[in-house]
């Protein structure tokens, strides 16, 4: 046997996954690209050979699909990533996040992987994250008590932990339509099957005269959690571009991921390439 | 250990087993199934030498749970070449040396016919980019891309004779 023991459930109503959730302290499994690896490795190498019970998302109405809701567009939790990347709508107004999901695992991989399960994970390394991010994307969680809405900023909140409480689930990411340029960079060992060493998204709304008026820049796998980093935010806001200031910009977001990360093995090599990707992702954005 | 029964298609043929939920998809073929096409390369779906078709996408079996497949219809190497022999994409393989060991062939044979059916006329970058899940560790991918793209020709001048 390569994994431990599993009880299974694939609920078709709500109620039911809310309470096997709860009552039997089970996890949540949509794609299971993260989930059973982790399942596999703990039974493989760490010798944990404990039952785990598995509640199947993908059944359940209302988590997939992605809808055009006027002002805003949803993205249902379990929404697998090449549907995200292929859909017309994340194409004309999220290309960034077009950009990240393609740029994630592998055509195998997205054909199972689903968008909940990228953010619920809540690496270091989430690349549907900074793109969702720029856009102050919302969450709309689901439990027996009924809905909850946070922004996925305050949702994610340390590596690998987040808000999510026992018996909810991710139902939905709810983004407001914009229509400024936006663009995703993403640094990895590889072009494909990678983890990111870091993954920039940056959204900008200028006017006619060449000024930002708008700006949301998101940097992941730098910090424990993708965050904002609304000090280059505000150096550039009301400014025209320049190199002069992208340099300055790049400096504030290498202090802040020392500050946040402390000096790791790989600071010197990140201290570098942050402040370069930072140049080339807002002269990209600015164009 | 409480079992699960499944009831799918693989390569046609109606299957109805009972298995414990913790197998994968991959135990499943081999195992159960005896189809060890699919191999065992790395079970994180980071190699894609697990690649079979689930349900009309290419996914690695080594992440699929056993109670998942009930209901689903899945094709594998072995289902893919017809009653008349060999599918074009093993034609192709063959023709341009694109086999070495063969650890890696069935894999990449079910993530080609699974691109190949959404785009049929690709470029060499797009067939680079389409396997990037799947590892090669003999050929350096150069013969098995120039296979896909062979396999890609004699797929449309058959359509071509025969709509």
């Amino acid at each position: 046997m390569r994994l431990p023991p599993i009880d299974y459930y694939a609920p078709r109503s709500l109620k039911e996954a809310f309470t096997l959730l709860e009552e039997k302290n089970a996890l949540p499994f949509a794609g299971g690209t993260d989930l059973i690896i982790k399942l596999r490795s703990r039974f493989l190498n760490e010798g944990d050979t404990k039952e785990y019970v598995l509640v199947d998302i993908k059944k359940l109405e209302g988590l997939r699909g992605i809808k055009d809701e006027g002002d805003y567009i949803t993205i249902g939790s379990t929404t697998l990533l090449s549907d995200v990347a292929s859909n017309p709508l994340v194409e004309e107004y999220f290309p960034a996040l077009k950009q990240a999901v393609l740029s994630m695992g592998s055509f195998q991989l997205r054909n199972r992987a689903t968008i909940g399960g990228n953010i619920c994970n809540a690496a270091p390394c989430a690349d549907s994250v900074p793109p969702l991010l720029i856009h102050n994307a919302t969450l709309i969680l689901i439990g027996k008590n009924g809905e909850r809405e946070i922004p996925l900023e305050r949702f994610l909140i340390n590596a690998y932990k987040t808000d999510l409480r026992r018996g909810e689930i991710l139902k939905e990411i709810r983004l407001r339509k914009e229509r400024g340029k936006e663009f995703f960079v993403k640094l990895a060992r590889r072009n494909a099957l990678n983890k990111a060493r870091m993954n920039f998204a940056v959204y900008l709304e200028m006017n006619g005269k060449g000024i930002i008026e708008l700006i949301r820049f998101s940097a992941g796998s730098i910090t424990p959690v993708p965050i904002r980093f609304r000090d280059v935010e505000n150096l550039l806001l009301g400014k025209k571009p320049s190199d002069k200031l992208f340099e300055i910009a790049g400096n504030m977001l290498v202090e802040r991921m020392i500050k946040v990360s402390g000096v790791r093995w790989s600071t010197p090599y990140k201290s570098v390439a942050v402040k370069n990707l930072t140049k080339r992702v807002l002269r990209e954005v600015t164009k | 250990m409480r079992k699960v029964k499944v009831k799918f298609k693989v390569n046609g043929e109606e299957v109805t087993l009972r298995v414990e939920a913790r197998k994968t998809l991959l135990d499943i073929l081999r195992e159960d199934l005896g189809l060890t096409g699919a191999k065992r390369g790395c079970e994180t779906g980071e190699c894609g030498a697990c690649t079979v078709i689930m349900n009309g996408r290419a996914v690695n079996s080594c992440l699929v749970l056993a109670p998942e497949v009930d209901g689903a219809e899945i094709l594998t190497v072995e289902g893919l070449g017809g009653e008349d022999g060999l599918h074009p994409l093993q034609e192709a393989f063959i023709e341009m040396d694109a086999v070495q060991c063969g650890f890696c062939i069935p894999g990449m044979l079910m993530q080609a016919k699974y691109f190949l059916d959404l785009n049929p006329n690709p470029t060499e970058e797009e067939i680079r980019e389409a396997i990037s899940g799947n590892l090669c560790r003999c050929t350096g991918y150069v013969p098995i891309i120039k296979a896909i793209k062979r396999a890609s020709e004699i797929i449309r001048a058959r359509e071509e004779r025969e709509p």
